[in-house]
């Protein structure tokens, strides 16, 4: 089960927010006494929270919007069968379109999978959510350019917010109003370990 | 100690059969709540006796998780 049945009356880490406003600086180049930049500024459909539950106050939350997936997920049957897959750990060859296996190299694979394990995360810095009525459908177009309609939406995890709300002052003084979902234990589970895993990893340089 | 030992042991399909009937036989594991059950079956696809059982979970912590941090490189795949 993707998201609980019922809604608690706290904001919790990985429940679906509406109504927010995001907000993030664009410049060309860092430069020292400039002020040369834009601001851009967008409401999206849902966001979900990524402030822990424990850290959930202060006037401040963490955000990420909720995109609309890539049709081509849709090209590996794995996947397919069902989304959240990605959330969780795979094989290489689950991994990946069969048609693309097909022709791989051993060399190419060796350079692409982590072989150390016998699975592991595709698709790092995503986190897939599940159809649910309260999410409208969207329409996407396959390569043959063929329409059809999905429920599945995602969050990067290169794009999460800081938003500064007053009404927010711990997880329970929150605006409930805007709260639409809460995921389940096990999602939060996996989206912890996600998020922990992309923040976790180093570089090969790092390594003594 | 051993009898602990002998109390989980099973026959797998090569120790109690011979010949072509070793081809005949296949397993599979099938997911039953958070248990997976790996069954045996016989060359009509019929039930022959549950060969295994074990809990669908991943024990270790969040520690000894990201002890493997490596990843499957292959979103340029899906542009």
């Amino acid at each position: 089960m993707f998201y609980d049945r019922n809604l608690d009356q706290v904001f919790r880490f990985g429940d679906v927010v509406k109504d927010f406003i995001l907000c993030s600086s664009i410049i060309e180049y860092p430069k020292p006494e400039s002020y040369d930049f834009k601001i851009d500024i967008f409401r999206p459909s849902y966001a979900v929270i990524l402030t822990p539950c424990c850290s959930i106050g202060g006037k401040t939350i963490l955000l990420s919007p909720l995109d609309e997936i890539k049709p081509s997920f849709f090209d590996n049957p794995y996947i397919a069968e069902d989304l959240t897959n990605i959330n969780r750990k795979m094989t290489p060859e689950q991994s990946t379109p069969p048609i693309i296996w097909a022709r791989m190299s051993q060399e190419e694979k060796d350079q692409r999978f982590d072989m150390s394990q016998n699975k592991s995360y595709a698709f790092f810095d995503s986190f897939i959510y599940s159809e649910h009525d309260q999410l409208p459908k969207y329409k996407l177009k396959n390569k043959k350019k063929v329409e059809f309609e999905t429920g599945f939406r995602l969050i990067d995890f290169k794009k999460i917010y800081k938003v500064n709300c007053s009404a927010i002052n711990n997880s329970k003084q929150v605006p409930i109003e805007s709260k639409i979902l809460q995921s389940s234990i096990e999602t939060r589970k996996e989206l912890r370990e996600k998020l922990a895993h992309y923040f976790y990893r180093k570089p090969k340089e790092d390594d003594v | 100690m051993n009898e602990i030992e002998n109390c989980f042991e099973y026959e797998s399909p090569s120790q109690d059969i011979t010949g072509s009937r070793e081809h005949n036989r296949k397993k599979i594991k099938v997911s039953f709540g958070k248990y997976e059950i790996l069954v045996l079956l016989n060359s009509k696809n019929e039930f022959v006796r549950i060969l295994e059982i074990s809990v669908d979970k991943d024990f270790r912590s969040i520690e000894q998780k990201l002890d493997s941090v490596g990843y499957h490189d292959v979103a340029d795949l899906y542009e």
